[in-house]
């Protein structure tokens, strides 16, 4: 009996982790881009084969502020449409007040590209060819990343690791109300440019070459005047853009 | 282990061998042959026409003219990528000079056309670095632009200019009604200072 209760709870178990819709007949695009409205955006990779699987789950909270996750009837709220090699996932346009928000699990040999017009965080990991995010208002967190990424935000924080780089590709993040932090590995090797127009400050775990003097470097004390400054990351190699209209920036080391 | 112990032992039994020259006849046999060798190499290369040394070269040449990456400069590379982070990477490789007018003009028509937010940033930034780009075109993108972070960098640029010239750039700028307050700030604090001065 007690099997039985088992075989079936786990059976339940794996139904509920594949909810959604099943997007694996699209393995073989090498990119997806999302575009959402209203919402968070949650994208995790999944780089071994025995779990990999690309799947797409959205919850829909409508102007009574009641949310429920979307069983059936999913194409209703966001419409899937490959071009080429290239796999379209946009949510509809808003329906009064309403927020779709979207669990995207995709192997993380796919690029991604993520637009959020309106608001929601947004939450990457795992990802291994690289990401592009556009996002509006909320903040930004790509996680244990691979490659190298492009993410604009307006206000929201914007928060990047990277397990591993791509030495020849260039890690750009821009905000305009918020921080930035990118973790890099310890052997990374940039350029960087350092740009906070107000408020800010510069942390860094690396020893950063140059013979600018940054302002506030390493000390948690606001700035009221520009910071615009160049250096190198372990001799210089390619591009790593941090810049915030206000707030601090901080370069860590991986872990 | 046992099979490098085998091949060290094969090494040293044939150091053990005699040294032995091979006779004086086999020895002519081979100078013989050596020097009608010489001989008959000598003669075709001093026979062959000149005709064709001359036509390897022209060869050579067109294969040349036809391999050289003429017109291979930053922009030309720029125009054969797709993907964004290569295409940035080729702005970062421009960042490392001091831009000339055709850089700048270049740049602007990119301005108008790059679709990744990113890019546009990085360019903007770019621009407001070096003094040469002191030319009000570059802001025009500034009206259809709708990303905040981008718009943002356009003022910043236009700080830079300090000028009445763009002027009504800007306030036409400012009546647009979607703008995010800091940019609506911003491109207030810039029409005041260009008032005050």
């Amino acid at each position: 009996m007690k099997t039985t209760i088992t075989v079936i709870a786990m059976a339940l178990l794996v139904q509920l982790a594949h909810a959604g819709k099943d997007l694996n007949e699209f393995k073989d695009v090498q990119k997806v881009k999302v575009t959402t409205h209203w919402g968070d955006l949650e994208v995790i990779g999944t780089p071994a084969l025995e779990t990999e699987d690309f799947s797409l789950e959205i919850r829909h909270t409508d102007s009574s502020n009641k949310p429920s996750f979307i069983e059936s009837n999913l194409d209703k709220f966001v419409s899937i449409r490959r071009v080429g090699g290239q796999l379209f996932i946009e949510a509809r346009d808003p329906v009064g007040f309403e927020s779709i928000d979207m669990y995207l699990r995709v192997p993380s040999y796919i690029k991604v590209e993520l637009e959020l017009l309106r608001g929601g965080n947004i939450l990457a990991e795992n990802l291994s060819q690289g990401l592009e995010i556009n996002s509006l208002n909320g903040s930004v967190e790509a996680r244990d990343i691979s490659g190298n990424a492009l993410i604009t935000a307006a206000n929201g924080e914007i928060k990047a690791s990277f397990k591993q780089l791509d030495a020849e590709k260039p890690i750009s993040l821009v905000t305009m109300n918020g921080g930035v932090t990118v973790s890099l590995p310890e052997n990374a090797q940039r350029d960087v440019k350092l740009r906070s127009r107000k408020n800010g400050y510069v942390m860094s775990d690396f020893e950063l070459g140059t013979r600018e003097n940054i302002t506030n470097l390493n000390q948690a004390v606001y700035s009221k005047s520009p910071i615009r400054n160049s250096a190198t990351i372990n001799g210089g190699g390619a591009l790593l853009y941090l810049s915030t209209e206000n707030g601090p920036l901080a370069i860590r080391k991986y872990r | 282990m046992k099979e490098q112990e085998s091949y060290e032992e094969l090494v040293e039994q044939l150091k053990q061998l005699p040294k032995k020259e091979v006779s004086s006849a086999v020895n002519q046999r081979f100078e013989a042959m050596e020097e009608l060798w010489n001989k008959e190499t000598h003669r075709k290369s001093s026979n062959s026409p000149k005709w064709y040394g001359i036509a390897a070269s022209i060869a050579a040449l067109i294969a040349l003219l036809l391999w050289w990456p003429f017109g291979t400069s930053i922009q030309d590379h720029y125009s054969a990528m797709e993907d964004a982070s290569d295409k940035m990477a080729i702005i970062h490789e421009l960042s490392a000079k001091t831009l000339q007018d055709n850089d700048v003009a270049w740049l602007g028509d990119v301005l108008k056309t790059e679709e990744n937010p990113n890019i546009r940033v990085f360019i903007l930034d770019l621009l407001e670095i070096h003094e040469s780009a002191e030319t009000h075109d570059l802001l025009n993108p500034l009206q259809e632009e709708n990303v905040p972070a981008v718009q943002m960098a356009y003022l910043n640029l236009a700080r830079q200019f300090e000028s009445e010239e763009i002027m009504d750039q800007l306030v036409v700028f400012q009546r647009r009604t979607d703008l995010d307050p800091s940019v609506t700030e911003k491109v207030a604090t810039i029409i005041s200072e260009i008032n005050n001065n």
